[in-house]
């Protein structure tokens, strides 16, 4: 499975769990817009680094949170195993 | 680094409150019953005088809603004024949870300050403890305003009403929108103001910190905070019982006696202010200090000097510092055990999180604008006023401002237009900074305002009592720093006539002020320098401060073995300085 696949799956079983409707998941789309609230966001971060033995967050205290979805991609993407 | 530990603690503090809005009408008090029906013999309130079983409290709790019933109609306002006990909680949650408002008296206000914040919220009737009562009677002589119960007739009449679970008829539509206590914030704007707690704030408090802090039915609180205030009353009460632990309540704090509390009740959580912590690595080693099985303090205001010696001689786990105010529209919690941070955003909250630090001109004591007429937020490290996000969805209960009783104050807490066209922000009053890590720290209050003993005391309050005194003519009131201890004490400059004196005025400070308030020390001036328009040039007396060297007139400082203000001489300086003179 490829990160962004991962990555969209997760965005979409978190919003289903917690009863929150979601935008069109493209990359362009602002997280703030995206329809997820902060506890999605812990879900997300959480769940990923579950699967992928990666969070981006805690591998420096200087990485602000990405504004767009394609961001997101591209972090976990280059994040360090 | 953040740890997968800390953002476990974020996930269940935001699982825990997002379940509230589901549920309306489900109150804290509906909390406590279903806990008293699942295990009715657990223990809730713990004193040495009386402790409660969670079955006790729910039944307390339900004769007070049936009294309630009896007497209130849906948005009255009772006023307690009652010292610590368990029987203060009782009494909040029966009345509330029909729709009554409680409005949590100071206990230690007396004349005008108690009179004002009891007229200003027209009660119907006031619960007092009998020991309070003088206090009340000579604040407000006039009491056909309301209807006054001492304790003791009211614990009588109680017994008239059955402490069953109440039934679908007994319950008025009460949710979780709706006002349940008032409770007093000094503000930075003259007398106290009664800010509006709703049943849903008093639930976000509670569910947040058991959620964050993974409080368990095996937990107990050591709480000897006032229970009129929003963390002694409801954070350290609220969130150990939604989690079906129990909580010990001490009448008052005492540094000598605490050890020893904490290891008799075999407590794992204490609920702190900086100035407490200072007290006790201030005092001479007990016995029991390292003796106990605290798992956890958890509060605000303790400062980095403290923070260190304070875990390390005590043993102490763990350490949560947050930040919040009684009306505030967002939280700090700094979990990460950083010394002295007051909060930290993890980056999975920074998107959502409602809270912004911008720059602050203090010539114009407002937020800076630009030449656009917007706020600019503050770079990493720099000192600016903290805002809140003031949601337009009414129904978005985390950022709402619920505002004080009085709607002019409300609006003067509201900055508008910060960023776009329309947006709402609250203005704390509070100077903080951030640095790159995202960890926040507290910078000052903004203002006429400072902190002594864990209060903050309005400086237009105390002047305003001060000038009360005959043969006062002008008063300026200012917080000054004291060698040794957190806050600003009070010191009033003053000028006055040939009919003053000090031993009078002492007097006046003792029956107008709460001893937080009363200022140490006193400036007596031939002057008070203003400004053009006529400010007094407050930033010049607070440089000299109390240095008898430094100032031009005669200090006095409050002396507590002869009870009187005594002369401030070089001797009694270098004991200050040293921290041998005791406040």
């Amino acid at each position: 499975m490829s990160t962004r696949s991962r990555i969209v799956q997760a965005i979409e079983d978190i919003a289903a769990a917690q009863k929150k409707t979601l935008a069109p998941l493209t990359d362009d789309l602002a997280l703030t817009n995206s329809g997820l609230d902060s506890l999605c966001f812990a879900l997300l971060v959480a769940r990923l680094e579950d699967e992928t033995g990666r969070d981006p967050f805690s591998e420096s205290d200087e990485v602000s949170f990405p504004v767009t979805l394609g961001d997101l991609i591209a972090l976990y993407e280059h994040a360090p195993a | 680094m953040k740890t997968r530990s800390s953002r476990d603690a974020w996930i269940r503090a935001l699982q825990a409150t997002s379940r509230i809005a589901a549920n309306p009408t489900r109150l804290l008090a509906d909390h406590l019953q279903e806990q008293a029906i699942a295990h009715g013999s657990a223990p809730t309130l713990l004193c040495d005088a009386q402790s409660l079983t969670y079955a006790e409290l729910a039944k307390r709790g339900n004769r007070y809603s049936r009294w309630a019933l009896e007497h209130l109609a849906k948005g009255d306002v009772v006023c307690l004024l009652m010292p610590n006990q368990p029987q203060y909680v009782a009494i909040w949650l029966g009345i509330t949870r029909v729709g009554g408002i409680v409005a949590l008296i100071n206990t230690s206000l007396v004349g005008t300050s108690l009179a004002h914040v009891i007229e200003s919220v027209a009660p119907k009737h006031v619960i007092v403890a009998s020991e309070l009562h003088q206090q009340l009677r000579e604040a407000v002589p006039d009491s056909d305003l309301f209807q006054t119960w001492l304790d003791k007739d009211f614990a009588t009449r109680l017994a008239e009403y059955s402490g069953a679970p109440l039934s679908a008829s007994e319950r008025p539509p009460v949710t979780i929108r709706d006002t349940a206590l008032l409770i007093y914030t000094s503000g930075t704007t003259g007398l106290p103001k009664a800010a509006k707690v709703t049943h849903h704030r008093i639930l976000q408090w509670s569910l947040w910190f058991a959620g964050l802090a993974d409080f368990k039915a095996s937990d107990r609180m050591y709480n000897c905070l006032p229970l009129y205030h929003s963390v002694g009353g409801i954070v350290a009460v609220g969130s150990v019982l939604v989690a079906g632990g129990s909580v010990v309540i001490a009448e008052k704090f005492s540094a000598s006696r605490f050890w020893a509390d904490v290891v008799r009740w075999d407590c794992t959580l204490f609920q702190y202010i900086g100035e407490l912590c200072r007290y006790l690595v201030n005092a001479p080693p007990s016995p029991e200090e390292r003796g106990h099985h605290l798992r956890l303090a958890c509060g605000n205001g303790l400062r980095a000097d403290m923070w260190t010696k304070f875990e390390e001689r005590f043993a102490i786990p763990q350490i949560i510092e947050f930040y919040a105010a009684s009306e505030g529209t967002f939280s700090l919690f700094n979990i990460e055990n950083e010394p002295g941070a007051i909060g930290h955003v993890p980056a999975f909250l920074a998107p959502r999180f409602p809270a912004v630090i911008v720059r602050y001109d203090a010539e114009r004591e407002q937020p800076y604008r630009d030449q656009n007429g917007r706020c600019v937020r503050c770079a990493a490290n720099e000192t600016g006023e903290a805002l809140g996000r003031i949601s337009g969805n009414a129904d978005n209960a985390e950022t709402r401002f619920d505002g004080y009783v009085n709607a002019t104050e409300t609006e003067r807490k509201i900055l508008r237009d910060v960023f776009e066209d329309g947006d709402a922000w609250y203005r704390t009053g509070d100077l903080m900074r951030m640095d790159e890590r995202g960890f926040i720290y507290f910078v000052d209050r903004i203002g006429d305002t400072f902190r002594w003993k864990g209060e903050n005391v309005s400086t237009l309050e105390v002047a305003a009592a001060l000038s009360s005194c005959p043969g006062v003519l002008d008063v300026v009131v200012y917080g000054v720093a004291v060698p040794g201890a957190d806050g600003r004490a009070g010191m009033a400059a003053i000028t006055a006539d040939a009919t003053f004196d000090l031993a009078t005025f002492h007097c006046v400070a003792k029956e107008r002020l709460p001893p937080y308030a009363r200022p140490l020390f006193v400036r007596l001036c031939s002057v008070i320098d203003v400004t053009e328009t006529f400010k007094p040039k407050k930033q010049a007396l607070v440089t000299e401060s109390f240095n008898p060297q430094a100032a031009s007139d005669p200090i006095y400082v409050e002396d507590r073995a002869t009870d009187a203000y005594v002369p401030l001489n070089e001797a009694i300086y270098r004991r200050i300085e040293s921290g041998e003179f005791r406040f």
